[in-house]
């Protein structure tokens, strides 16, 4: 294959737009289960604190010992009143979405499991969600958008317009 | 060259992404809807329907897609049967508009399904391949081949790379992918 006719093949392959993050939550929640109503109420309170995001290394690619691309993965620091959720995401191969692996610590009372959700960014559409184990790690599969990612403790708290792309 | 041995080809994991949906799993559900949604998607986009009425088709092909799972004999052939009711779909999403509509001359318009099925397929497999590259080369493609098409000095700036190795990198990264996209042709 020539050079230009592999450049004209890619011109043509990502000329094809991505569906809208709503429309993925839409047909994603075709199998979910009964969650995306319990979470709406936690999304309410949780809009309420939002966290702040101490560290994304994508905007620091220099930062030693920390990743930042999108495919070898970057790293997310976010903190509300004491307790702090870390991200890393990283884009799977293969596919238009990502893999995120995360830790909520400093739970008051480190009580174990809390659920994470991710709403697509300003609304109430639940794209996927997540809980963590008793060490609190959890692990989720998510499409490309922005995201309001909501932390399930209590009180919960809102990690507000995540980028994933 | 290396990723496109190392790296699975996203499709030869159809028929376990279908395996895992009918026994209720919804990363698997997820998984196939990252795969394939910006496939779908295109279908009516490019017979210019508009993005309400994209949407809708978008929906309903993947109610289809869960309905019909259990009935899907050649999971192998997924993305075909994909295009193929994206296509079905998106014709009746143009009827349902209305003659008066405007988007009915742009769909008539568009090539036949043989056609637009291989076309639609091509494009799947440059993206996956493009997916299975990887960064940096993926970034530097997407920004020099994507829609929105920035400068050199914009894309060097975005990408934290010096101007002057635009050039050699890109040339670097389109023979990995040619090379990709050769192995899976092969394959």
């Amino acid at each position: 294959m020539r050079e230009h006719e592999l450049e004209q093949r890619l011109g043509e392959a990502l000329s094809d737009p991505a569906p809208p993050p709503r429309a993925v939550a839409r047909v994603r929640s075709m199998m979910a289960g009964p969650v995306a109503s319990a979470w709406a109420s936690i999304l309410e309170r949780a809009r309420a604190l939002h966290a702040t995001i101490l560290l994304d290394t994508r905007a620091h690619p220099a930062l030693v010992g920390f990743r930042a691309g999108v495919s070898e993965g970057f790293d997310v620091l976010a903190a509300s009143e004491g307790r702090e959720l870390f991200l890393h995401i990283r884009q799977r191969p293969g596919s238009a979405g990502f893999t995120v692996k995360g830790k909520v610590e400093g739970a008051p009372g480190a009580a174990g499991v809390c659920g994470i959700a991710f709403f697509e960014a300003g609304s109430a559409s639940l794209v996927c969600d997540a809980h963590t184990d008793r060490e609190g790690e959890f692990g989720a599969e998510v499409p490309a958008g922005r995201y309001d990612l909501a932390v399930g403790l209590d009180p919960p708290f809102l990690v507000p317009g995540l980028a994933l792309e | 060259m290396r990723e496109a041995h190392t790296t699975p080809d996203p499709q030869s994991q159809d028929p376990a992404l279908v395996e895992a949906c009918l026994k209720g799993d919804r990363r698997a559900w997820a998984s196939l809807i990252d795969r394939y949604g910006r496939l779908v998607y295109s279908v009516p986009s490019r017979r210019g329907l508009p993005p309400e009425a994209c949407e809708d088709v978008f929906q309903d092909v993947f109610a289809i897609l869960l309905k019909e799972l259990p009935r899907l004999r050649d999971a192998a052939s997924l993305p075909k049967w994909l295009i193929t009711t994206a296509v079905r779909e998106s014709a009746r999403a143009a009827r349902r508009a209305g003659p008066t509509a405007s988007v009915l001359p742009d769909v008539q318009a568009q090539p036949p399904p043989e056609e637009e099925l291989a076309a639609a397929e091509e494009r799947q497999r440059i993206r996956e391949a493009l997916d299975l590259l990887g960064d940096p080369c993926r970034a530097l493609l997407v920004a020099l081949f994507g829609p929105e098409k920035p400068d050199y000095s914009t894309i060097a700036r975005r990408l934290d790379m010096p101007v002057g190795s635009i050039g050699p990198t890109r040339a670097r990264c389109l023979a990995k992918l040619a090379a990709i996209v050769r192995s899976r042709e092969s394959a």
